[in-house]
């Protein structure tokens, strides 16, 4: 299996450039960074990423109505969306499921196995992941 | 024409001849009467000697002025049934007035042309027969009268015997009251002087035996003329000599089958045989008690009930307005349904509550206010519970004519009568829209909360986590830069902890300013001062004009406001800008130009009240602005004397819809500014909370892309 392409959504550039060590450094995989939801449609829409991971609490636009987006844009809505979020109420989980969302990240999560949590939800076979 | 005394002359000599055979001794006076009326037309002989009243004072007067109705009617029937040369001799009392004592005369009719004459004379003495008929009817009469006139037992009683003792002349005339246990008592009595009276002895069953009750039942009457020389009972003997009775004369009083008492006469002084008339005359009187003793009983029992109704009557009317009170003033709304639902009551307070009024309510007339989507779920759900004599508690939304949504809980319990029968059901309301609003800012607070410790923590655990499993052990740059992120998150958390602990403790309280009287010019330095190094850093002037005056507050959470406001001034300002902090003493004189400037309307366009239109003239102003919390702990209108504070920059400005909200938790202008500028989101609660205890009020103004002013007030230590 080839190297991951992972579209990272977060305002948070803290938090985004923590990601890109995880997923970069840990896993080899390659990151693309947005810090809005606009600007991670247009790079989702560019980069055709393997994997959105999107955060949900974002002013403007939020996670829910960019994945909305995403969805909505035939170019984008085959991309897998995986949630980040503090809110891991049971409630939103069901909320998120409906939605059609593959996965839900809580953070904060522990860095040196985001990566396997990302192929676990994507049902990527982790062991042969290049 | 006849002149007066020529039908005088004819009257006297007319009435002469008809009463001349007939007329009797002594003083006879006769009245000429008028037939229609009866009025007196004429009167001669010795009126003032037989009737105590002069002739003149009689002329023209009406009979039945002196006589009694009845003796009247019995006039009358006479003047019908007599031919002229027939008259019958009549009894009468004249009286004179009520206090007059009446005289008893004998009068006999006569006819004359249209008229009568009435002869009157006295009543011979030997004719004692009529004097007593007279007598007997006088007392019965006098007795029924005293009977209608009162209704009181004790009255009717004293009246009885005082009458008949005086008929009699009787040394004592008693009535004996009979108790239950065979004894009994004179309730009554009248005695003449000189002989011991015996109200209220109880006379010892002995002299009462069951056979001489049995006999008095019967209405079978005693007399005793001689008690030395009949055949007594000894100890009834000895009780007569006790009370000096000689002679009696005893008379049931019978009422309802029963025997209510005696009526008796004594005589003391000497034996006595007691006549037939007198025996008679005293069981008819007695006869007469028996009525007036069970009207007064009756009148008694009567009183008793009414007085018992009116009790209850009063302690329902009590109970009526206590429970009435209780759901009229009750601060919770109240409703009673029937069995079926339908509403027949609501309190002041459930109508205030639901915005409907007493009868819009009545029926199915509530339902129109609950909320249409509460509605139908609301009935059906209280429906179930109803059918199974279950209480119920729901809520919804009433939503008020002007539109207005109140959240209400409501509970219902089945009410039964004694019976056990469900007779309705009784009903609450409860408004929950506050306490609701708070829950819910309480859970977004605690949601934002939980959302900003947690970003500067998945910093931290990630990079910290990525150092310690030597994931950058070969690359020190990286590594280095992941310890940085660590470290400035760490911070950020700090401050949140400490901001979110600062204002939990200011909004409840928990924190006491230690208030004092604090230079102004102290607390600018000492903040300015604080502020100088960031200031520096980022190329920002501070100028600040300082104001030697005392205010009233806590110099630490003053210098806590300023520094953070200047804080935010230096974060927003553009490089090489100057951020002014000024203070200005606001007192009456001042105070009242600006009210009256803005007093007046024709002075004010709309845009003129609009706080980011001319922040140059409302920096000046008294704080005209509604509060910004709309919170009621400090007077709508802050009164001079007070300091005025100004931290004023030229930043890019704050948008007039964000002006009160930066002032609420977690409500930066932009939600990036957090990361950005490194704030918590709480700085400008935390003042506005300290500025509220103090008093003061906090708040801003703001021209987009030329500055903002950020205002607080602070009053004057309290006079010594």
């Amino acid at each position: 299996m080839s190297s991951k392409r992972v579209l990272v959504i977060d305002d948070e550039e803290v938090v985004q450039e923590v990601i890109q060590g995880c997923l970069e450094d840990v896993a080899g995989w390659e990151t693309l960074l947005a810090s809005s939801g606009r600007e991670g449609l247009q790079s989702a829409a560019a980069e055709q990423p393997d994997v959105i991971l999107l955060d949900v609490s974002m002013p403007d636009m939020d996670g829910v109505e960019t994945f909305h987006h995403l969805m909505d844009n035939a170019t984008t809505c085959t991309i897998p969306v995986i949630l980040l979020t503090a809110k891991i109420q049971p409630a939103d989980q069901a909320r998120f499921a409906e939605l059609g969302i593959v996965g839900v990240i809580a953070k904060p999560f522990d860095p040196m196995t985001l990566a396997e949590q990302v192929a676990e939800a994507l049902g990527w076979n982790w062991e042969t992941i290049d | 024409m006849s002149s007066p005394p020529n039908r005088s002359k004819v009257f006297l000599s007319a009435a002469s001849a008809a009463v001349a055979k007939t007329a009797p001794s002594g003083a006879t006076v006769l009245l000429k009467l008028k037939k229609a009326d009866l009025r007196i037309q004429q009167i001669s002989g010795a009126a003032i000697e037989l009737l105590g009243q002069s002739p003149k004072s009689l002329r023209k007067q009406p009979l039945a002025a002196f006589l009694l109705p009845a003796q009247i009617k019995d006039l009358r029937q006479a003047l019908q049934a007599s031919l002229p040369t027939q008259h019958r001799i009549l009894p009468l009392q004249w009286r004179n007035g009520k206090t007059d004592p009446p005289r008893l005369l004998q009068g006999r009719l006569h006819h004359l042309g249209k008229s009568w004459i009435l002869e009157l004379s006295p009543i011979p003495q030997t004719d004692s027969g009529l004097r007593q008929q007279v007598e007997r009817e006088r007392i019965l009469a006098a007795i029924a009268q005293n009977i209608r006139e009162s209704l009181d037992l004790q009255t009717i009683l004293a009246a009885a015997v005082t009458e008949v003792q005086a008929l009699l002349q009787a040394d004592r005339v008693l009535v004996y009251r009979v108790l239950d246990n065979g004894t009994g008592s004179a309730i009554a009595e009248a005695t003449a002087p000189g002989w011991i009276k015996v109200l209220n002895l109880l006379f010892p069953e002995e002299v009462f035996p069951e056979e001489a009750r049995l006999n008095y039942l019967q209405g079978r009457i005693y007399t005793l003329t001689d008690r030395d020389r009949e055949d007594v009972i000894p100890c009834l003997a000895e009780f007569l000599v006790q009370i000096q009775v000689r002679a009696k004369l005893v008379i049931p009083i019978i009422q309802q089958d029963e025997l209510w008492g005696l009526l008796i006469a004594h005589q003391c002084s000497q034996p006595r045989q007691w006549l037939e008339w007198e025996i008679n005359l005293l069981q008819q009187i007695a006869t007469q008690m028996a009525i007036a003793i069970q009207q007064s009983e009756l009148y008694q029992q009567l009183q008793e009930e009414l007085s018992e109704r009116k009790r209850i009557e009063n302690a329902l009317r009590q109970s009526e307005a206590l429970f009435r009170s209780l759901s009229e003033s009750s601060p919770i709304g109240i409703f009673r349904m029937d069995t079926t639902g339908q509403w027949i009551y609501t309190n002041p307070r459930c109508q205030m509550i639901g915005g409907f009024s007493f009868e819009a309510a009545l029926q199915d007339g509530w339902k129109r206010f609950i909320h249409n989507d509460d509605r139908d779920e609301f009935w059906q759900q209280w429906e179930i519970a109803a059918a199974e004599n279950q209480e119920f508690s729901a809520e919804v939304r009433f939503v008020r004519r002007d539109g207005i949504i109140r959240f209400c809980r409501i509970q219902t319990a089945p009410v039964f009568s004694a019976q056990d029968e469900l007779t309705g059901h009784v009903g609450t309301v409860e408004d929950i829209t506050e306490s609701r609003a708070i829950a819910q800012m309480k859970n977004e607070f605690i949601s934002i909360v939980s959302h900003e410790l947690r970003t500067p923590l998945t910093a931290i655990r990630g990079s910290l986590g990525l150092l310690a499993n030597g994931v950058y052990d070969q690359k020190p740059q990286r590594g280095k830069r992941m310890l940085q992120i660590a470290s400035t998150q760490t911070d950020r958390l700090v401050r949140l902890v400490n901001d979110i602990l600062d204002l939990g403790r200011l909004e409840s309280g928990r924190v006491t300013l230690a208030k004092q009287p604090c230079s102004v010019l102290t607390l600018m330095l000492q903040s300015v001062d604080a502020m100088r190094v960031e200031a520096e850093q980022n190329g920002i002037t501070l100028s600040f004009l300082p104001l030697n005056i005392d205010v009233w507050a806590d110099p630490d959470s003053i210098i806590q406001t300023l520094t953070n406001l200047i804080s935010n001034a230096i974060k927003f300002s553009k490089p090489s800008s100057t951020v002014w902090i000024t203070a200005e003493l606001i007192e009456d004189k001042h105070h009242h130009q600006q009210r009256d400037s803005l007093a007046s309307p024709r002075d004010r366009s709309p845009q003129e009240s609009s706080p980011t239109s001319q922040p140059h003239n409302k920096a000046l102003r008294a704080p005209e602005v509604p509060p910004l919390t709309g919170s009621t702990a400090f007077p709508p209108q802050l009164k001079p004397p007070y300091v005025l504070f100004q931290v004023k920059d030229q930043g890019r400005g704050i948008p007039a819809d964000k002006l009160e909200s930066i002032f609420g938790q977690f409500q930066q202008v932009d939600a990036s500014d957090s990361r950005k500028k490194g704030g918590t989101g709480l700085g400008l609660a935390i003042c506005r909370s300290i500025i509220q205890q103090h008093g003061g009020r906090i708040w801003a103004d703001s021209v987009l892309g030329e500055g903002s002013t950020f205002y607080f007030t602070l009053l004057l230590p309290p006079l010594p």
